[in-house]
């Protein structure tokens, strides 16, 4: 049953309104990067559950870094250790790492692209894959978060802001031109702002590399039965919505129908 | 003890089911609740063609509310019929299969392809606010009402149950017209018509500007329709509209409904429907009611 209550181990702020969370979950919790968690927050005011992206998982405790960006989440930052969570997961398909996992060698550069909060899901990855590139875009120097971590494990980590306060000045995609324009790359992995999943899509069909985006939308159920979460997907030469709690949240970037989502 | 109903001749083992379009056709919540337990399931709204559905966003959080702005995207009662059906017929419980229109002849040719099939029971859905033809503009005038279920009432081969939209200025005057044509229930209330925006974004939270107010939000405007409606008319009601827990499911009962269905709470809590079913006996035993019927007959 993917569905169980989990006691909080730690619940800290990372950085301004980013907050880490640990919890201990069944010990025969799996998850694949790119699945999220769907958390219940029990009040009567606050009706749907808030669906968090897995950051990690080690043994039976499993990681969420998330952004205070409502009352839910800011309920959420207030919760203390010890205190139970009612949790659904791992929800979702998760990133499709079967036929990759080659890193710096031989087959291309294997690139992570995130944006802000978007780097949580992506450091889970980072876990899966050989090291390679990862490059990490935020507000402003006081944003950067989990970008330390990604170094340890051995990816070359760059991180790019919107006011140049640290890093690279400049759009994610921009970095990634510079960086890797002449680097044959294999796979594109992104999770971030809508507009960073647009404009990496774009970078990727340019060079015919294949682009994996986490895309993000408001969520009902979590599980594919309310459809409230759609996606447009371009699939054998028809328009159709998937579902991206289930369906998703990962797509293939050209199957999505860019322009209609604003 | 006595949970058993009867719905149009249909015996429900139970009076607890789920709401049309919070639920899906029950494959994705059968990991988290037994479906036999359910007195019945109502699926999704079920179209004579493919519908697309609104773009996004489709949801919004309220206080103790939720608007939905779906649109009833669905497959076509084709992949319904071949995917979903053979799915439910499955387990030992009521199947009520939701369909929708743009046009009385869309209504009637859905239901003519279902009237052959294992569906236990139709559900005329003349009230949903988030589609442009068909939907509410059709279940909001008492004509219309009275015209859309008696056509659809000749050609179907199941009972008939008309859901009915709250965004009326009088309930009773649509029940007694949808029991005049020859609907074997009624089933109310659906969503309230209702508007949120996002004073951030200066936008509207959803694209359509409106959408379907649901939730604990609504309970009370429920109620009273329920017992407005169980007045008007002989046939039976089936009563949802924010129930939670067990205890709404009571109250519901109370108003006058002979079963009720669980809608939002499924998004809330994956085993509502179970968790309504397991509080609902529990008041009854607490309460020293021996048959569910005892609690309809209060009003």
């Amino acid at each position: 049953m993917r569905l169980f209550e989990a006691v909080i181990l730690e619940n800290t702020q990372l950085a301004p309104s980013i907050f880490n969370m640990r919890v201990k979950v069944p010990n025969t919790f799996r998850a694949v990067p790119g699945q999220f968690v769907n958390i219940y927050l029990n009040r009567p005011d606050m009706l749907l559950p808030r669906p968090i992206s897995i950051c990690g998982l080690e043994e039976d405790t499993l990681r969420l870094v998330y952004q205070i960006a409502g009352k839910g989440t800011g309920y959420m930052a207030g919760l203390g250790r010890w205190e139970l969570l009612r949790i659904a997961g791992p929800l979702g398909n998760g990133f499709n790492i079967a036929s990759s996992g080659e890193g710096m060698s031989g087959a291309g550069l294997e690139l992570l692209i995130g944006g802000g909060i978007g780097a949580a899901p992506l450091l889970f990855l980072a876990r899966r894959l050989k090291p390679a590139m990862v490059i990490l875009g935020f507000r402003s120097a006081s944003s950067v978060i989990l970008a330390g971590e990604f170094l340890s494990l051995g990816w070359e980590t760059v991180v790019s802001t919107d006011d140049g306060s640290v890093g690279y000045h400049g759009r994610v995609t921009d970095a990634a031109r510079d960086l890797t324009g002449g680097v044959k790359t294999s796979a594109i992995y992104v999770c971030g702002p809508r507009i960073m999943l647009k404009k990496a899509a774009e970078y990727a069909a340019e060079r015919s590399i294949p682009c994996h985006v986490a895309m993000e939308e408001r969520m009902g159920c979590g599980i594919g039965a309310c459809l409230c979460c759609p996606a447009p997907v371009i699939g054998n030469g028809s328009r159709t919505y998937k579902k991206v709690c289930k369906d998703g949240p990962v797509f293939d970037a050209d199957s999505i129908a860019w322009e209609e989502l604003s | 003890m006595n949970l058993s109903v009867n719905i149009a001749g249909a015996i429900l083992k139970n009076p607890v089911m789920p709401a049309s379009g919070t639920f899906g056709s029950g494959r994705e919540y059968a990991e988290f609740v037994d479906i036999n337990r359910l007195g019945a399931v109502v699926t999704k709204g079920v179209s004579i063609t493919p519908w697309l559905g609104n773009p996004p966003r489709r949801i919004a959080e309220t206080a103790s509310g939720v608007l939905n702005s779906v649109g009833l995207q669905n497959a076509g009662v084709e992949a319904f019929l071949r995917d979903d059906l053979p799915f439910l017929k499955q387990f030992d419980t009521r199947v009520i299969v939701n369909i929708c229109g743009r046009s009385i002849d869309e209504y009637i040719a859905v239901a003519e392809v279902l009237s052959g099939s294992g569906a236990d029971m139709l559900e005329l859905n003349i009230s949903c606010p988030n589609v442009g033809e068909g939907g509410l503009s059709f279940g909001a005038d008492a004509g219309m009402v009275y015209r859309v279920t008696t056509a659809v009432k000749k050609r179907s081969g199941q009972p008939l149950i008309v859901k009915l939209s709250p965004n009326v200025t009088s309930i009773s005057e649509m029940a007694i017209a949808a029991e005049n044509a020859g609907a074997d229930a009624i089933s109310l209330i659906n969503t309230v018509l209702g508007m949120k925006i996002d004073i951030r974004r200066r936008a509207f939270a959803l694209p359509r500007k409106v959408g379907g107010l649901s939730g604990p939000a609504i309970k009370p405007i429920a109620v009273r329709m329920v017992y407005e409606a169980s007045r008007a008319v002989n046939i039976p009601i089936i009563g949802m509209g924010g129930i939670m827990t067990g205890e709404d499911a009571a109250e519901m009962l109370m108003a006058g409904a002979s079963a009720v269905a669980v809608g939002t709470a499924n998004l809330s809590k994956l085993t509502a429907t179970a968790d309504v079913l397991d509080e609902l006996i529990l008041f009854m035993d607490e309460n020293g009611f021996n048959d569910i019927r005892e609690l309809t007959i209060l009003s």
